[in-house]
Parts: C-alpha cells; sequence; structure tokens
C-alpha cells in the first residue's frame, strides 16, 4: 500500500513538468512552431546517423569481404562516449533538480517521501538526458540490426537493453551530484573556480612533460595505435563492454547473454537507488542547506571589484564593460557552473591524453607521412573544436537564458539587443579562446607539428571558437526561455542540442580552407624553405576562415537579435 | 514629457491595450489606475520598452520610444512591481552594473550610489549578495537602480509591495521631493489612497481601454459624486456592470 503511494507520487511530480512542454508547444504560437521545427530536424538527424551507419557498414563489408565485421568494438566505443556524455549531463540536470529549483520549497512543504522525491526527480533527470539515446544511440541500433539482418526481436529488446544500460549512468550522474552540492557549498564557487585553474595550469605542464613517453609510441604503425586506442574500450570490466557484447549476442540470436545484460543493468540501478536513498538520508540536508545558503566565503569589496574591471577592460564601452563585468561575477559564484568546468576539464584532458598516442608512423614515404600529418592535424581542430562546441553547449548558449527574470534590466537600458548580444559575445570570446589555444597546442605539439604549423593550429583554432561563441550566442537567443525551473535545463534543451548540430556543419566547412591550407603547406616542402611564400600559404587559410567564422558569428547575432526583439 | 498615442498591443485576437491616448505633463505624480488585467502592466512595460507595440507610438521627453529607443531609454528609469535582479551580484556591484548601462562617469557615479544606499538605508548591506536580501530590500535596491542615473521620467508598477510601513513612508516621501524637483512620475498601483495621496493626475483604464483621465476634482465631476472619495468612484467606474 505505502509502496503503491510513493509510486503514485512520481507522475504527480513530473505533471508540472509534461504540462510546461505541452503548453509551450500548444499554446506558444511561433515559438511553438520552433521548437516544432528543432523537433522535426532532430527526426532528421535520427534519420542521417541510421542511414550513414548502415552505409559504413556496407562501404566496410565491401572493402574487407574476407573479414568478418564485429560489431563489439564499435558498440563499445559508442557505449562508452555516451555513457560518459549521459553522466556528465545528468549529473549537472541533477544538482539543479535537486539541488536548485524554484518549486523545492512547495514540494518540501507537501507530504511527498523521499523515495517518492527522488524517483520523480531521477525521472525528470532521466527524462532531460534521454535525447541523447534517442537521437544517437538508437539509430545506430537499428543500422547494426538492419546489417546483420536482425529480426524484430532485436528492433525491440536491443533499444530496451541500451535504455537499460543508459539509466545506469542516470543513477550515476545523481549519485555524483549528492555527493558534489554537499561537499562544495555554492558560495565557495569561486575558491574552487580558482584552483580548477590552478589544476588545469598544472595538467597542462604535466601533459607537456608527458611528451616524452609519447615519443617513445611514435614508432608503431597507425594500426597499431589505432588498436592500442580502441582497445581501451574493450576492457571486460567496463560496463560497456558487457553492454556492447550483449548487444552483439542479440543480433546473432543468443539471448542468454542479453538477458543476464539486463538482470546486470536491472541490479546495478537497484544497487544506485539503494545507494541514493543512503546519501540522500545522510547527505541531502546538507546540501540542501549549502546550497541555499546565501553568504560568501569571503568579503567581496565591491568598490574595489568595479575598480579592477576598469582597469582590466580600459577601451570597452561601459555598456560591454559592465555586461562582461556581470557574466563573470555571476559565473564564478555559481556552483553548477563550477561543477560543469570541472567535468568538462576532466573530459579535456582525457582526450589530449589520448591525442598523444596518435602520432605519425616513421618507415613510411614522405608523401603519405604528409597526408597523415594533414588528416592529424585537421583532426585536432576538429576534435579540439568539438571540445569547444561541448564547453559553448554548456556556458555559452545558456548564457542569453539565464538572464532569467532579470532580462528586463537589458530591456530597459538604454542600449540595443544587438549590442547586449555582441558584449555577451566578447565575455566568451576569451575565455573560450583561452581554453580552445591550451588545446589545439597543445594538440599540434603532441603530434610533434613544425613551429608555424602549431601557431597555425592555434590561431585557426581561435578563429572558430569565435564562430562558435558567436553562434552559440545567437542560438541561445534565438531558443531563449527565460522561465526556467532550474539553469540546467537549458543547455539539455532541444536548443542546446541545435547549436550542437549547427556546430558540426560549421567545423566541416572550417575544414575546407584549413584542408587546403595544411595540404598546400605540407604536400609542397618548397614552401616550407621559403618563409615567404609558407607564410603567405597560412595567411590565406587563416584569413579564409576568419571571413568564414565571422559570418556565422554575424549571422548568428542578428538572427539571435531578431527573435528577441519579436519576443 | 509623457505621450502616448493611439497604442495598442494585442496577442493574437486579445486586444490587451486598446487604442489609448495619453499625455502626462512634465513634474507630477501621474496614477494610472485599473483592476487585475486591465492591462496596466503592459502599457508600462510599452512605456519602457521592454514590450513592442502592435501600434501607436510612444514618446518620452521628446523621444520617440521606437524611432530613437536610446535616448528615451537614456531619461528614464524603471521600478517594476517584482524586483528580479541578479541574486549572485552584491548590492553595490549591481548598481555598479547599472551605472555602467546608462553611462554614468565614473566619480559621478559612486557618489550616487553612496547617496541612494544611504536614503535607502542599505549601505550596510551593499557588500552582501542580492540573493540573501529581503523581498522589501530587493524592492528598495530596484528603486535605487531606477533614481541611480537622475532620470527626468520615473515609472513604477507597483511601489508599496512587500515594503514595511517605514519603507512605504519614505518612498512617498521621496516621491513627492522627485516630483517637486521635476520628475515625471508615472505610477501603477492597486492602493487607491496612495493614489488619492501622492497623484496631482490620473487615469483609469479598464479592458485595456482607458476610461477617464484628469485631476481627482476632474473626475469628481465626472462622476457627481463631489463629497466621495477616489475608492468609491473607482468602484463605479470599473463594476462590470456599468457600460462605459
Amino acid at each position: 500500500m505505502r509502496a503503491r503511494k510513493r509510486m503514485s507520487i512520481v507522475p504527480i511530480l513530473l505533471q508540472p513538468r509534461l504540462l510546461t512542454i505541452k503548453n509551450r508547444w500548444l499554446k506558444s504560437g511561433k515559438r511553438g512552431l520552433r521548437e516544432l521545427s528543432g523537433a522535426a530536424l532532430s527526426l532528421g538527424l535520427m534519420y542521417a546517423i541510421y542511414s550513414s551507419t548502415l552505409s559504413t557498414l556496407r562501404d566496410a563489408k565491401l572493402l574487407l569481404p574476407q573479414v568478418t565485421l564485429d560489431p563489439t568494438i564499435p558498440l563499445s566505443v559508442m557505449f562508452m562516449t555516451l555513457s560518459l556524455m549521459i553522466s556528465l549531463s545528468a549529473a549537472v540536470s541533477a544538482i539543479g533538480a535537486l539541488f536548485l529549483a524554484k518549486d523545492l520549497d512547495l514540494i518540501n512543504a507537501t507530504p511527498v517521501s523521499t523515495e517518492g522525491f527522488l524517483f520523480a526527480r531521477s525521472c525528470e533527470v532521466g527524462l532531460s538526458v534521454s535525447w541523447m539515446v534517442c537521437i544517437f544511440a538508437f539509430p545506430s541500433l537499428i543500422a547494426f540490426g538492419a546489417f546483420y539482418n536482425a529480426g524484430p526481436i532485436f528492433m525491440l529488446a536491443g533499444p530496451l537493453l541500451c535504455a537499460l544500460f543508459f539509466a545506469v549512468a542516470v543513477c550515476v550522474g545523481m549519485i555524483v551530484a549528492i555527493v558534489v552540492a554537499s561537499l562544495l557549498p555554492s558560495e565557495r564557487g569561486r575558491p574552487l573556480f580558482l584552483s580548477l585553474a590552478l589544476l588545469a595550469v598544472g595538467g597542462f605542464v604535466l601533459y607537456m612533460n608527458g611528451f616524452s613517453t609519447a615519443e617513445t609510441l611514435a614508432s608503431e604503425e597507425p594500426i597499431y595505435q589505432l588498436e592500442r586506442l580502441t582497445s581501451v574500450t574493450m576492457n571486460p570490466w567496463l560496463p560497456t563492454t558487457h553492454c556492447a557484447h550483449a548487444i552483439t549476442a542479440l543480433l546473432r540470436g543468443e539471448y542468454t547473454i542479453p538477458l543476464l545484460a539486463a538482470i546486470e543493468s536491472l541490479g546495478a540501478i537497484s544497487i544506485g537507488a539503494f545507494i541514493m536513498r543512503f546519501l540522500c538520508t545522510l547527505l541531502y540536508d546538507r546540501g540542501l542547506a549549502r546550497a541555499r545558503r546565501t553568504g560568501t566565503m569571503f568579503k567581496i569589496h565591491s568598490r574595489a571589484a568595479h575598480r579592477m574591471s576598469r582597469i582590466l577592460l580600459p577601451l570597452s564601452s561601459a555598456s560591454t564593460r559592465a555586461i562582461v563585468t556581470k557574466e563573470y561575477k555571476v559565473f564564478s559564484r555559481d556552483l553548477t557552473h563550477t561543477v560543469q568546468l570541472a567535468l568538462l576539464l576532466g573530459l579535456t584532458f582525457l582526450y589530449l591524453y589520448n591525442y598523444q598516442v596518435l602520432q605519425g608512423p616513421s618507415n613510411v614515404s614522405e608523401d603519405v607521412m604528409a597526408i597523415w600529418n594533414i588528416f592529424l592535424l585537421l583532426s585536432n581542430i576538429a576534435l579540439g573544436s568539438m571540445v569547444v562546441t561541448s564547453i559553448c553547449s554548456r556556458f555559452v548558449f545558456p548564457s542569453i537564458s539565464l538572464e532569467g527574470q532579470s532580462f528586463w534590466l537589458l530591456q530597459a537600458a538604454p542600449l540595443s539587443i544587438r549590442e547586449v548580444l555582441k558584449a555577451k559575445c566578447k565575455s566568451w570570446t576569451l575565455p573560450v579562446s583561452c581554453i580552445g589555444g591550451v588545446v589545439f597546442i597543445s594538440g599540434a605539439m603532441a603530434l610533434n607539428a613544425d613551429l608555424p604549423l602549431v601557431l597555425a593550429s592555434c590561431a585557426a583554432g581561435v578563429i572558430i571558437c569565435h564562430g562558435l561563441v558567436g553562434l552559440g550566442i545567437g542560438l541561445g537567443a534565438f531558443f531563449s526561455q527565460f522561465e526556467w525551473e532550474h539553469s540546467t535545463q537549458i543547455s539539455t534543451s532541444l536548443g542546446s542540442f541545435i547549436f550542437m548540430m549547427m556546430s558540426m556543419i560549421v567545423l566541416s566547412l572550417n575544414m575546407v580552407p584549413l584542408g587546403c591550407m595544411f595540404g598546400a603547406y605540407l604536400l609542397f616542402p618548397e614552401l616550407q624553405s621559403a618563409p615567404d611564400s609558407g607564410l603567405l600559404v597560412l595567411s590565406a587559410g587563416l584569413l579564409s576562415t576568419y571571413l568564414l567564422n565571422k559570418g556565422v558569428a554575424r549571422w548568428a547575432l542578428s538572427t539571435g537579435a531578431k527573435a528577441l526583439q519579436n519576443t | 514629457m509623457i505621450t502616448l498615442k493611439n497604442l495598442s498591443k494585442s496577442y493574437g485576437s486579445f486586444k490587451a491595450v486598446n487604442n489609448i491616448s495619453l499625455h502626462v505633463p512634465t513634474g507630477g505624480i501621474f496614477a494610472f489606475l485599473g483592476v487585475n488585467g486591465a492591462g496596466k502592466t503592459t502599457t508600462i512595460r510599452m512605456i519602457t520598452g521592454i514590450l513592442k507595440p502592435s501600434t501607436g507610438s510612444i514618446y518620452l521627453g521628446g523621444y520617440d520610444l521606437l524611432a530613437d529607443p536610446l535616448q528615451a531609454k537614456a531619461i528614464t528609469g524603471y521600478i517594476p512591481d517584482r524586483p528580479n535582479l541578479y541574486p549572485k551580484l552584491t548590492g553595490r556591484e549591481f548598481l555598479n552594473f547599472m551605472c555602467d548601462l546608462y553611462r554614468v562617469p565614473g566619480k559621478h557615479a559612486e557618489r550616487r550610489i553612496d547617496e541612494v544606499l544611504e536614503e535607502y538605508s542599505l549601505t550596510q548591506w551593499q557588500d552582501e549578495l542580492i540573493e540573501s536580501f529581503s523581498h522589501g530590500m530587493k524592492q528598495r535596491l530596484a528603486t535605487c537602480a531606477a533614481l541611480v542615473h537622475d532620470p527626468r521620467v520615473l515609472i513604477v508598477d507597483e511601489p508599496m509591495v512587500g515594503l514595511d510601513p517605514h519603507g512605504a513612508r519614505n518612498l512617498k516621501d521621496a516621491f513627492k521631493r522627485y516630483a517637486k524637483a521635476g520628475v515625471t512620475i508615472f505610477l501603477s498601483t492597486h492602493s487607491l489612497n496612495v493614489a488619492e495621496e501622492l497623484a496631482d493626475n490620473l487615469a483609469i483604464i479598464n479592458k485595456g481601454a482607458i476610461l477617464t483621465t484628469g485631476t481627482l476634482d476632474d473626475i469628481r465631476e465626472l462622476t457627481g459624486k463631489h463629497d466621495e472619495g477616489l475608492e468609491d468612484m473607482f468602484l463605479e467606474l470599473t463594476s462590470p456592470s456599468v457600460e462605459h
């Protein structure tokens, strides 16, 4: 009876969220249409992922007709990437849902059990990150099913097994959120932020020292290097490997291993729920009290801080300086931002560490070596930009919506919406470029590229950062939602996903001038010996990239400004 | 100082504000009265430049708000009914932010911030985060923010909400002082006694249209109730059974 009561509270607690989504779609006119077109785009993307996975598998079969393609490796890579992304997103959403949501007072005053509350919030967090599974995992699975001629049982059981597995990732995210929020009170955002900056610098120094060990790997053939990388994801202790094996077995029509995997996942979810309940009893009140505590650890000297901003931003207009300073202050004092930054920096180092392994082979002809280097330099920029995109989707895209109910202050002030967007763009270009610059330089240096190429990679990366920040602010304004329950909802919204997709398109476009630039420089060694010509080639490539990204940023900002003016 | 010409705002087929025209003379307090949902806040949001009118024009201090929004906004201060400010800034940081947005020069800004903080008894809280302020303190800080750049026009929406009797008294006295100094105050309120006490002129809006405008005596003349207070006249004018 009691359990029944607990279960019935879940749909009640989820009701406001679901009704809000329904009302937003049905009753908000143009905005509803905009979101509907976003959903249509998502469906198109799902189809694109399905067809591209299927055609890649078919091409691979045509290229290597004698080899039996084992789906376990690509599946385990996909599961590992997605489970990391889902855990990160779930942790961030859970901090918002459990500790910062506006309706917490209302719910705490009602007779809702801890289990009911926790379960409802877990469902809410799970739903908020479920789009990643729906858009990326399900179409790929169906494509694998179609390629291996799997029956309807696979088409039903495969996604179900996959969903169960990702529910475990959501549990992990929830547990991380409860621990983090109880350990790091919101008023300590700034010291934590500074500690993170120091850690990042320390990590970079360690990373640069790590080149010596990476050099020993350079003698390996690329195929072995690739194998070394993929073998990481095939570790038998990893849950992702278990899930990949289960799906592979399901593809072959075996049901024992998938059944065991499903039981394993359900067991993990139960253990996760138990840990969550235990941690909640132990830490929730402490976390909530800390999130609600409003004092500051250090005394803030507002007068001195304002003078400092005048010194640091001497050339900006007063209104731009006001917005830039406000952005940095709000960012450094918000716990959710700091936690997200910590998790993203961790992922960035993981990426950089793995990238060291991919150095060029030593025993091939110069032409092959040059092509391999072009590929590596371009993939450094592409992968580095993806890291920047994920940072932008967490911090830059939500920047306009995070103004929330305070947006009237900017609307009523004597400055245009376009100026506001430009100031926001300026605020974020510098930090994102700094992080991007470090990622791009580290990647290029890890590849043992020449100094001009390292510098060109860095410059190209910074230029792309400018384009991505402009795109993030512009689309953030276009898909702005000022009435959010908790701030983390914005970075996991459909608009954020569309921003990521648009970023991928912009990145693909950037590969054209950059590919030509690196190609011309590396395939014609005479350009490297004649500094003027080499410089000319690099400058022309960078100029084209700059014009492209400037155009993207301008378009996005004016689209965003128009949308906000019509709100 | 404030002129509204044939101002309308529609949401689909619903007309929130229907073709209103008003003129508010320079200096003095103008009370804008109406029942819930009459269109007061919509009108105010249009006057402050937050909401775009469907038709009509707005002039603030001679500047056309739609054609020259930056000049018009620069001479205007706005105190909203709900003080949604930046919770992660301190009181002083927030006022510095507002000074920069309204381009108040550095030293003058520092002096003005000290003055308004002192005037609204917030000096000792200036270095605390706004999220730790009570509703009344936030309301007073929003008032400081509206006044810090010395506006010529002050738009006020429900100013007494959340204020204790001392705060309410101080604010009323301050409004009288500003009006005397030549500031035009456009005040929307439910408190008819506040309007009766402060307003030189007033307008009553109902279902998006202006019912009447003028001085209190003009309205007494119109309703034929020479000895009655504003409350009775307001209730009669806005009664659902009365056709206008």
